[in-house]
């Protein structure tokens, strides 16, 4: 057997005693230590289930400018009233939330459509209870949009049964994967002409679930 | 002796070739332990204090300062790292251990 070095060629000249070496291996333990308070932190939050509460009502269409008979697709703006209070699902691994409202409905061309029509970027817990419609008293703050009912298969006057609308939200942790669920909050009826439409009604009565 | 060769290298200070100042053995071995242990502190009242707090940060911040402090007191060559009994080499030359009680 080749006999054993006494010790390394390194060693002896001091390169394994430099202060290069030192940071380096400074640097590589703080990796690790970083690495395991991440895993202590997801399976400190893991196993809760939070559920944030909203409820959507007084659901109203309006026409949209220069859509009609010409332009079938560009179908309507849908207005609601919503509270939300997502404040449960802030804890100490969230970096932030994303809500969106879809409009759900199924008709001949599509077994399932879904048109997002209002959506919301939560990034602290002070912002994540609020009001939106009649009845709100300040703006939102950055990130929110609103984007009109636009229906891929102009079918949305004949659609089997009501247009739902779901409210959806996503959770994106600081270490983790990330979550999606999602809640029906209300339904209408889309109106079958263009002239109930232009008048501003659902045509049905909305129901708020 | 086991085996002639040069002598060693155990009159030069730390024995470097490299002529600058550098810790020893002993100082090494404290070195590590130490940023060790500090990091490890740090981490665990990191981690409680972010968890009451509820913000991650806290625990990165504590963890940061940790690295920090051990930084200091373990990159930069101090004198106090540098021991007092110089490593005794072998010989240039001698690859094999000497024999226990020989």
């Amino acid at each position: 057997p080749p006999p054993v070095p006494h010790c390394s060629s390194l060693q002896k000249e001091g390169r394994m005693h430099s202060w290069t070496f030192r940071l380096n291996a400074i640097f590589t333990f703080t990796v690790s230590a970083l690495g395991a308070l991440s895993a202590l932190n997801v399976l400190s939050v893991a196993f809760l289930d939070p559920k944030p509460a909203a409820s959507i009502e007084n659901v109203k269409l309006q026409r949209l400018p220069g859509s009609g008979p010409n332009r079938p697709n560009a179908e309507a703006r849908v207005m609601f009233d919503m509270k939300a209070d997502m404040r449960e699902l802030f804890n100490w691994n969230t970096k932030l939330v994303f809500i969106y409202v879809t409009a759900e409905y199924e008709t001949k061309v599509n077994g399932l459509n879904q048109i997002v029509i209002w959506d919301y970027i939560v990034e602290d817990i002070k912002h994540a209870e609020f009001t939106v419609g009649r009845h709100q008293s300040k703006l939102l703050p950055r990130h929110h949009n609103e984007y009109p009912l636009i229906d891929q298969g102009r079918g949305i006057r004949n659609s089997r049964g009501p247009v739902k609308l779901t409210f959806n939200w996503c959770v994106m942790p600081i270490v983790g994967f990330i979550s999606r669920r999602k809640e029906g909050k209300a339904e209408f009826e889309f109106p079958d002409t263009w002239e109930k439409l232009a008048s501003g009604s659902p045509g049905g009565t909305a129901k708020t679930a | 002796p086991a085996c002639q060769g040069k002598e060693g290298a155990s009159d030069r200070p730390g024995g470097s070739k490299m002529g600058g100042m550098h810790v020893d053995m002993d100082g090494q071995r404290i070195c590590e332990s130490l940023y060790q242990v500090i990091i490890v502190v740090f981490s665990t009242v990191g981690f409680i204090g972010g968890y009451f707090f509820e913000s991650f940060k806290v625990t990165v911040y504590a963890v940061l300062a940790g690295v920090a402090l051990s930084s200091l007191l373990c990159v930069p060559d101090w004198g106090i790292l540098r021991g007092k009994e110089k490593a005794q080499w072998l010989p240039e030359g001698c690859t094999t251990r000497p024999n226990r009680g020989g």
